[in-house]
């Protein structure tokens, strides 16, 4: 029985006829765009940039290029000894930055695109780096599902990378010479992607980091150990995820490998969590007024926190309040006072003691975050008082 | 006899995943979970490499090298840390070398398969 999607082609190349019964919706809607932007079904090869053109290109997405290699490389291994599979790396453009697989899928003359490559809808149809940019998620590509019959061989699995704003600024692919897509992949593919917005995220955190240094407005010192537990996240986050993809080269079983992306998952949602208060901590920006959970956004800082309280012998304690208690506040001015309120503690806590913090509900509309700080050795515990205006009815947008 | 290694690290997920990694390479592995365990471990047996994080409570990786050096054990240590500029901080705690985090474990193994003592590991 013939294949509905190579009935498909043949009928849109034989009478332009387009046929939604006979192809994945999805696929349809790309073949829709394909078919409205003029690109040909007929094309047997890629459209590629002047080679100097393609060189500044790639000069200019360096950062991106740079993020992405590590997961590229994982996810090239996690297809294992199918040597016709490659990870492919394209800017929000559709123009492939980067290929990484075996030889003779990457830069074979059967091979996937080459970097330089205009795989956008309107030039190369349906794909596995221009249709998932047109659709902002993940899509797949199976074989003769390719508009263009030079890409029937391939089957692509594509994702969309963000920026820490949730701009679009590239797309990951995995190709393959396969008829058919495989479930794992992806899997490790979304994980990978993740991994590379993470990546993104450090190098945006690493910069702002070196701007508050030079501002000297906080200590150098703590700013660094604050990164090198971010860095550990990220770091691990990273690991997983190629030890997942290698797992599934080697065909060790799945649940390992399902295991290695929860851990994956888990590191990077850290890591964001982090890194967004890192942001608010650095930033010299005053930002609107929000609705905060008190006890999210102290757990939060104490995560921050808590391989800098571990090395200095402080365990620090959340009280959490007996009923929600939500401020309206400046998300970023609040970090700073509640991350300096903690510092204060550490201090006074002086090694080896023990620092609380809880929040509660004051007088006239007012909240209150107390820190107290037991020095391991004898004297009196300190306290320091943070006051904000509790926010009576805003519904709840952000920790 | 295989090859064995320590693996030292407060992070308990880390250290899974380096062991079962290098367990499916053929080495025999265990580990510790800060540096006072760590040194009580190699006061007690012989090992082939040690992986020891940098930045971890009690006593820092650096700390656990310099003080292993001071008792005479010169078993080959490969310091891991996210921190920038501590190649000096290694070399004078008497670590073997260093490896900055990210790194992938094709780095690492490499790493420590050129710093062991001669050993086997068991084929995997």
């Amino acid at each position: 029985m013939t294949n509905p999607a190579v009935e498909a082609h043949r009928r849109y190349v034989s009478v332009g006829k387009l046929c939604p019964e006979l192809l994945r919706e999805p696929v349809f809607r790309a073949w829709e765009r394909s078919h409205v932007s003029g690109a040909s079904a007929r094309r047997l090869k890629a459209v590629v940039l002047e080679a100097n053109e393609t060189e500044r290109l790639l000069s200019a997405e360096e950062p991106l290029i740079r993020a992405a290699k590590p997961y590229m490389r994982a996810l090239s291994q996690a297809a294992g000894e199918d040597h016709h599979y490659a990870a492919m790396l394209g800017d929000s453009r559709a123009v492939v930055l980067d290929v990484v697989g075996h030889e003779q899928n990457a830069r074979g003359p059967e091979g996937v695109p080459v970097p330089g490559s205009l795989l956008a809808e309107s030039v190369s149809g349906a794909n596995g780096i221009g249709s998932p940019l047109a659709e902002g998620g993940y899509v797949e590509i199976i074989g003769p599902e390719h508009f263009v019959e030079g890409f029937h061989l391939f089957t692509c699995q594509g994702i969309p990378l963000r920026d820490p704003d949730g701009a679009v600024v590239g797309v990951i692919c995995v190709s393959g010479r396969r008829p058919q897509m495989v479930q794992r992949l992806r899997e490790i593919l979304v994980c990978a992607a993740r991994g590379m917005e993470v990546e993104l995220l450090r190098s945006r955190i690493e910069e702002d980091v070196k701007r508050v240094v030079a501002t000297g407005e906080l200590d150098e010192a703590l700013l660094e150990k604050l990164r090198q537990d971010l860095v550990q996240s990220q770091a691990a986050a990273r690991l997983e995820v190629e030890l997942a993809a290698k797992s599934l080269g080697r065909s060790r079983p799945v649940e390992y490998a399902t295991k290695l992306l929860s851990l994956a998952q888990r590191s990077m949602d850290s890591f964001q969590r982090q890194g967004a208060l890192w942001r608010d901590l650095v930033s010299r920006a005053r930002g609107a007024s929000c609705v905060i959970d008190l006890d999210a956004r102290l757990a939060v800082l104490a995560e921050l926190l808590k391989t800098e309280a571990a090395t200095s012998g402080i365990t620090i304690e959340i009280e959490q309040a007996d009923e929600g208690i939500s401020v309206l506040a400046d998300p970023q001015k609040l970090s700073r006072d509640l991350f300096r309120a903690f510092l204060f503690a550490f201090d006074a806590a002086q090694g080896g003691g023990l620092v609380r913090a809880r929040a509660r509900r004051g007088a006239d509309e007012q909240a209150e975050v107390r820190f107290t700080a037991e020095p391991s050795s004898s004297g009196p515990p300190a306290v320091f008082l943070v006051k904000l205006p509790v926010s009576s009815s805003a519904p709840r947008v952000g920790s | 006899m295989m090859c064995k290694l320590l693996i030292v690290d407060d992070e308990a997920d880390f250290r899974f995943l380096l062991s079962a990694e290098f367990a499916d390479l053929g080495w025999d592995i265990d580990e510790a979970v800060d540096g006072l365990q760590a040194l009580e471990k190699l006061a007690r047996e012989r090992f082939d490499a040690v992986i020891l994080d940098y930045r971890m409570p009690r006593l820092s990786g650096a700390e656990v090298c310099q003080k292993l050096r001071e008792a005479g054990n010169d078993v080959p240590v490969v310091l891991v840390t996210a921190a920038t500029g501590v190649e000096q901080i290694a070399v004078s705690a008497g670590a073997t070398t260093f490896l900055g985090k990210p790194f992938s474990f094709d780095e690492l193994c490499r790493i420590v398969s050129n710093v062991a003592r001669p050993c086997q590991p068991a084929p995997s």
